[in-house]
């Protein structure tokens, strides 16, 4: 099992992250730096996290896909998604791994709308979301609730798929859409989100526009071809 | 030949002589010479045949001979461009794999020294 985090600037949350991962899961992680031009790598040297330094920023897609190859290369059975600035609680870990092994799913999806939680996006996001469900519910036939979660758990056969090919940015509408469209299953477990415990968020509204139309334009790709 | 004839040899001329240089240069090189020397050779045999298009142009219905060639060149452009974006493509992948793979390589190489500084001190 394998903790893949990737970070990007992230000098504000990376430590505390990653030392609640130690303190509650046994599990390998490692940390994807993705060239960030603050000090997490000096965080990540000082404090010996387990590391991989990506010379340059490849966005999120291409540093998790290197998260992806490793756990490949290392023989890991399942690679875990957990963001570096803590919204993701690392205590609902476990349920991710027991859904997963006990369900024989390819994927299991964290999701803030599978049950009530205590998650309280803007309205504009949470429209977001919705707009995506609908979407890979009509191009794709799959039911997820939250399709922009990256608190997401895979198994061997996506990792060898996901080291072999994936999305650069935005990518986790578009590879529901791909593993779906390729027959892979998929399934959902309640789990809480934090507010970010730090760092500031990449997307813009104008990053907003661009983010619905591609993964809209992507996953239709994906879900057709 | 007519002066609008002159000028346009002139123009395909220099735009041939442009892509040999590069070419020569090395700035140019394999597909990317090849492609653009075929389209100012192109460029030259419109040039050098305005009267044969000019009929070709007649018998398509098109009364204005240029028409013609601007929608061919730009339905020309509009696929070198698109071929350009494929081989954007294909190198940013290229790249990726090859920063991925350094990181790895690095990670792999710092553990084994790491490993050999244990072994040292026992």
């Amino acid at each position: 099992m394998l903790v893949i985090i990737p970070a990007y600037n992230e000098e504000a949350t990376i430590r505390n992250t990653v030392l609640n991962l130690q303190r509650t899961c046994p599990y390998d992680y490692i940390v994807v730096n993705d060239g960030s031009a603050d000090r997490t790598g000096d965080i990540l040297d000082e404090h010996g996290f387990h590391h991989l330094d990506l010379p340059v920023n490849l966005g999120i897609g291409g540093a998790m896909q290197t998260g992806y190859r490793y756990a490949l290369e290392h023989g890991y059975d399942y690679a875990i998604q957990l963001d570096a600035d803590g919204q993701h609680d690392p205590n609902d870990l476990e349920t991710l791994v027991t859904e997963i092994m006990q369900s024989g799913y390819d994927m299991v999806i964290g999701s803030r709308f599978v049950e009530k939680t205590n998650y309280e996006g803007s309205l504009f996001r949470r429209l977001g979301i919705l707009y995506f469900c609908y979407l890979l519910y009509l191009a794709c036939g799959v039911k997820i609730t939250d399709p922009t979660s990256g608190y997401r758990i895979v198994n061997r056969r996506v990792i060898r798929e996901f080291a072999r090919d994936y999305p650069i940015d935005y990518p986790e509408v578009e590879v529901i859409a791909r593993l779906a469209k390729k027959g892979y299953k998929i399934k959902e477990v309640k789990v809480e989100m934090n507010a970010r415990q730090g760092g500031r968020s990449s997307i813009t509204p104008l990053k907003s526009l661009y983010y619905m139309t591609k993964v809209t334009f992507t996953s239709l790709i994906r879900a057709m071809f | 030949m007519g002066s609008v004839q002159w000028i346009t040899i002139l123009l395909a001329s220099l735009f041939f002589i442009q892509v040999i240089y590069y070419s020569t240069r090395n700035q140019l090189r394999d597909k990317q010479a090849f492609l653009w020397f075929s389209l100012s050779i192109i460029g030259l045999l419109i040039a050098f045949g305005l009267k044969p298009l000019n009929r070709f142009a007649a018998m398509l219905g098109i009364a204005y001979m240029p028409t013609l060639i601007f929608a061919i060149a730009f339905l020309v452009i509009l696929n070198v461009l698109m071929y350009q974006s494929i081989i954007l493509s294909h190198h940013e992948e290229k790249i990726k794999t090859l920063i991925q793979q350094m990181a790895l390589m690095k990670h792999e190489w710092q553990h084994n020294e790491r490993k050999g500084e244990k072994h040292e001190r026992k």
